[in-house]
């Protein structure tokens, strides 16, 4: 613990003395879960805190660092109390060529639940992706024309031949965003190339679609396709995913779906005075086990919003996914995001 | 953006014009000719006014005719909050994510304030995508205007029916309606505020109304507004969405 401190000082001090003018902006999270396992009332509260130091760009050099670290109390868990860095990161431009270095969060997504080229990530029940912790390692990216980037991600292991090494281009064509990545996992031999588009064609319409060539040539498919469309102040999103193969899946952070076929639909109403109601629902096809969710999201401060859900596994029979055994029969979450 | 380009229209319809008779569609053509600038680049900001609540957001914007526009929003709360629009097509930068707004997600407030997405993506001149109809002339405080009323049956105009009041002098649109298909007032939008800038009188204060929502508006403000300046084309990039 006392290590974590000393990396979190020295983060904040440093810059201080490499800048003169600086600006600091932060974001505090708190997620508190309520939920009914086992015949008792248990709870998870993460406090999580984002800070972002900025040097004013000068003469086309410019510096910025991030830091996130969280705070997670369990009490009725195996973790007593759990400290963890998500980010701790520098980033700057040189010669038209952006680097991040240190721990970060590499994303690409088109599609709003499942998303298969988040190849570091799995799925997630809950409604912000902040909590993910990123990856050690270092990004380049460059841009071949306004609208088109070329990036390289390396996680380096302690053995380099384990190492994971990422492509990714991402561009736009139409009235499309797409992107083409490549991944190589040196530890399982496994190589990932998918790729993603986002655009419209009557409605708004996305995919993702990744596979998975494990050494011993089996392959996995990923793949979801949603849409969404509103009336008036009520949106509604469908995505369907389809989760093929039986090889070996490179091991990410977040939910992991056993099952083939799934379905999440998405329904808010923005209400008065920034307000929204909203009801979601991640369905197993194959078995017909379900999440259903039901939420409220206010800006009660500028700058502060709260949001509530309460979920429900829809049976004890579901696979583990969904099981009111792992999750609990009746989930209450609290969510607080204030930025300061 | 489309704030930006909303303002424009408003602006812009406060440029003066002789004219003897004039048809309802020449009338507009006026207005938007006065507005129109080969490129803006601005600071400004939001008053949202929510029942008892009120918040500010700043921002600064650049723009290119009627095709592109980035804006970044500067106050504290939404550090890191930008827009890119090319052409009819919309991005938006949060929290080191960009993500891609198409669809019926236009739909959707923009910050939280009375305009959507959609109002700020609107880069068609009116004249090309309403029918537009002289109704006659009304009083708005001391400016005697043209009634306008713009009636759209193309999918992708974004309400269905306008009014427009403009003003028969300086042919600056003072007053705006906007209309369901069901014949429903959803906003209302005036001009509080014009500036003379390069010899045209700019509306540089506007007040949007949701009329479906009680006790709703945002007052949207240009602080510092230039014409004409060269803008280099990096600003209109994913690169500086991303920066």
């Amino acid at each position: 613990m006392r290590f974590f401190f000393i990396i979190i000082a020295g983060f904040l001090l440093v810059p201080f003395f490499v800048y003169s003018d600086i600006n600091t902006y932060g974001t505090y999270y708190n997620n508190l879960a309520v939920m009914r396992r086992g015949g008792e009332w248990q709870y998870s509260d993460l406090n999580l805190f984002y800070l972002k130091l900025l040097k004013p760009s000068y003469d086309d050099f410019e510096l910025e660092t991030n830091l996130s670290f969280s705070l997670i109390t369990q009490p009725d868990t195996e973790i007593q109390e759990g400290f963890d860095i998500q980010r701790l990161n520098f980033e700057t431009s040189l010669f038209d060529i952006h680097l991040t270095l240190g721990r970060f969060l590499p994303q690409y997504h088109y599609t709003n639940f499942f998303q298969p080229l988040n190849v570091f990530l799995g799925p997630q029940f809950f409604k912000e992706s902040v909590i993910y912790k990123g990856i050690d390692g270092l990004r380049l990216r460059k841009f071949l024309n306004p609208m088109t980037s070329l990036e390289y991600v390396c996680k380096p292991e302690a053995e380099l031949v384990s190492s994971a090494h990422l492509l990714n281009l991402t561009s736009h064509m139409g009235s499309f965003d797409y992107s083409l990545i490549g991944m190589y996992e040196g530890e399982s031999e496994t190589f990932l190339p998918g790729f993603g588009f986002k655009g419209d064609l009557v409605i708004s319409l996305f995919n993702e679609t990744l596979f998975e060539i494990v050494q011993d040539d089996s392959i996995n498919v990923t793949s979801a396709t949603g849409f969404d469309y509103s009336f008036s102040n009520l949106m509604t999103m469908v995505e369907y995913l389809y989760n093929g193969g039986e090889g070996y899946r490179t091991p990410r952070e977040g939910l992991s779906l056993a099952g083939t076929h799934y379905l999440f639909l998405n329904a808010f109403h923005f209400v008065p005075m920034g307000r929204s109601i909203g009801c979601s629902a991640i369905i197993n096809l194959d078995d017909e086990s379900a999440l259903l969710a039901a939420y409220y999201e206010n800006e009660v401060f500028h700058g502060v919003d709260f949001l509530t859900g309460i979920y429900f596994p829809s049976s004890d029979e579901g696979i583990d996914e969904f099981s009111s055994e792992s999750l609990g029969s009746f989930i209450l979450n609290c969510y607080i995001k204030a930025k300061f | 953006m489309r704030s930006s380009l909303l303002f424009l229209f408003t602006l812009l319809s406060f440029i003066p014009a002789r004219a003897a008779e004039l048809t309802g569609k020449q009338i507009l053509e006026k207005v938007e000719d006065n507005v129109y600038a080969e490129t803006m680049v601005y600071t400004g900001e939001f008053v949202i006014n929510k029942g008892d609540r009120s918040f500010v957001k700043t921002f600064k914007g650049w723009s290119v005719g009627e095709e592109k526009a980035f804006v970044e929003f500067t106050n504290r709360e939404d550090f890191g909050v930008k827009y890119l629009k090319i052409e009819d097509e919309l991005w938006i930068a949060e929290e080191d994510d960009v993500i891609k707004i198409s669809g019926h997600l236009l739909k959707r407030s923009i910050m939280g304030s009375d305009f959507s997405f959609e109002d700020m993506m609107e880069s068609h001149k009116l004249s090309e995508i309403y029918e537009v109809t002289l109704l006659g002339e009304e009083k708005i405080g001391d400016e005697i205007c043209y009634v306008l009323d713009l009636v759209s049956d193309k999918g992708d105009a974004p309400y269905a029916r306008q009014k427009i009041w403009v003003g028969k002098e300086d042919f600056i649109s003072y007053k705006y309606e906007y209309y369901a298909l069901s014949g429903r007032l959803m906003k209302s939008a005036e001009v509080l505020e014009t500036r003379r800038i390069d010899k045209k009188d700019f509306p540089v204060k506007i007040k949007m109304v949701d009329e479906l929502r009680k006790g709703s508006s945002t007052v949207f403000e240009l602080k510092d507004l230039k014409l004409n300046v060269r803008i280099p084309e990096e600003v209109f990039s994913r690169q500086n969405l991303l920066k």
